[in-house]
């Protein structure tokens, strides 16, 4: 049973992925804290280390194409252990949507309105969202495409205007720190940006897909997603070099710097402007999985109705989450990696051996 | 107090009063799976009250499985 009738072209569903890894450029302070000038490896190790991952999420994109990851999961697990799993998942797109929701009312507070409440701005953006999840998944993914456009135009100005304050030293020196610290940035780049991407596993049957070309549309948006983080790394990098540590929004602090003249300066209200685009389409399409997932879980098709209640949880839910931003960083380094490892990489690599095993899906499911 | 129940009233109107036209109890269970805790965390907050975090609570128990760096 497909719980939301509307499908997206592959265009949409490339730069849905976009658009989704974009979103996550304010936690690459998450590992500047701990690799400094080699934040950019790191971010190369873990892009290197996420294709078998991608590759995994696109090979249960292909065995299972009509169905979405809570369906895969009764399949594989059956209709009880299924459904358990199933409620895991639940948890962990709500809260997924709750920390995203906590992070642009946090930002927006730190750039715009330094007075207005958190809830507020969370309520203010959760009504909104709400009404964009009711309408489905074509308007979830509808302008993630000029989303990704401006984002990338933007960040390919501010590195034209930023060339003359980049120094190659500031990369320098190169893999100086304890192996463990790599291990550490890599592994919370692969689960917090690019494992996240398990989330598309619950809109495969909303895709206009061929079995044939599935695999190079996750490929694609995972690399090009992959590939502005990097850049902006980089740019950062370049720019501040191991003080990068010291800022909890490097890019915002780079961009900041941008002078040519009294036309050209403040321009790091239109990175602002961008990151809220992205981190808006990423609270609306969290929200939207963890709907369909509830739907899917009480087999209803009626998911609408769910949207409001759903956007009213992740903001009380979210409120308790985290006391401040600073909690919230120590435990994105230290902790969210292995949690997320569990819902990321050893639930679907599972899913996938036991599919294997059990020969699913049958040939009559297969499309 | 009062601004939470009457934006939660919202939501009955909007979502719950139709569901309960159409009988549709399934529907009406999956809403009220999120509903009541939503309700229920924003009362504590509104009261003061100090609601644990369910992140520190599996972080605490990872830290103790050594899990964590």
């Amino acid at each position: 049973m497909r719980i939301d009738k509307g499908q997206i072209s592959t265009k949409k569903f490339i730069f849905s992925i976009i658009c989704y890894i974009q979103a996550s450029a304010m936690l690459t302070s998450f590992i500047t804290a701990i690799v400094y000038q080699d934040s950019w490896l790191v971010i190369l190790f873990g892009m290197i280390v996420c294709v078998p991952l991608i590759w995994l999420f696109n090979s249960l994109m292909v065995a299972f194409p009509d169905m979405n990851l809570i369906q895969i999961l009764n399949k594989v697990y059956g209709p009880v252990a299924g459904k358990v799993i199933g409620a895991g998942y639940i948890w962990f797109f709500l809260t997924l949507s709750s920390l995203n929701l906590m992070d642009l009312g946090d930002f927006t507070k730190l750039t715009f309105m330094d007075e207005m409440p958190l809830l507020v701005l969370a309520l203010m953006c959760v009504i909104v969202t709400s009404m964009v999840v009711r309408k489905g998944i074509k308007a979830v993914a509808w302008y993630s495409s000029m989303f990704v456009v401006v984002a990338v135009a933007i960040l390919v100005i501010s590195i034209l205007l930023l060339l003359n304050q980049m120094h190659y030293e500031n990369f320098l020196p190169t893999l100086h720190l304890s192996v463990l610290d790599y291990v550490q940035g890599t592994h919370i780049i692969l689960t917090i940006p690019f494992g996240e991407l398990v989330a598309f596993l619950m809109i495969t049957p909303n895709v206009k897909i061929s079995r044939e070309n599935n695999r190079k549309h996750l490929f694609t948006g995972f690399i090009v997603g992959g590939l502005t983080i990097l850049f902006a790394v980089v740019r950062d990098v370049a720019v501040l070099g191991n003080t990068i540590d010291m800022f909890t929004l490097p890019s915002l602090v780079v961009i900041r710097l941008v002078r040519l003249g009294e036309a050209l300066s403040r321009m790091e209200i239109l990175f602002a402007i961008v990151l809220i685009i992205l981190l808006f389409f990423k609270i609306v399409f969290l929200q939207y999985v963890t709907v369909i997932a509830l739907a899917q879980l009480f087999n209803i098709t009626s998911f609408r109705y769910l949207a409001l209640s759903v956007g009213a949880l992740m903001v009380a839910y979210g409120m308790t989450l985290y006391p401040n931003v600073v909690v919230h960083a120590a435990s994105g380094r230290e902790i969210i990696p292995f949690l997320w490892t569990l819902f990321e990489i050893l639930i679907p690599l599972l899913t996938f051996i036991i599919a294997k095993a059990r020969k699913l899906p049958g040939k009559k499911e297969a499309r | 107090m009062f601004y939470v129940l009457v934006g939660f009233s919202f939501i009955v109107l909007i979502d719950i009063v139709p569901i309960i036209k159409r009988r549709s109890w399934r529907s009406l269970a999956a809403l009220l799976l999120v509903f009541i805790p939503a309700l229920a965390f924003a009362l504590l907050l509104v009261t003061g009250v100090e609601v644990p975090s369910s992140l520190k609570f599996l972080g605490d128990v990872l830290k103790s499985l050594g899990l964590s760096y």
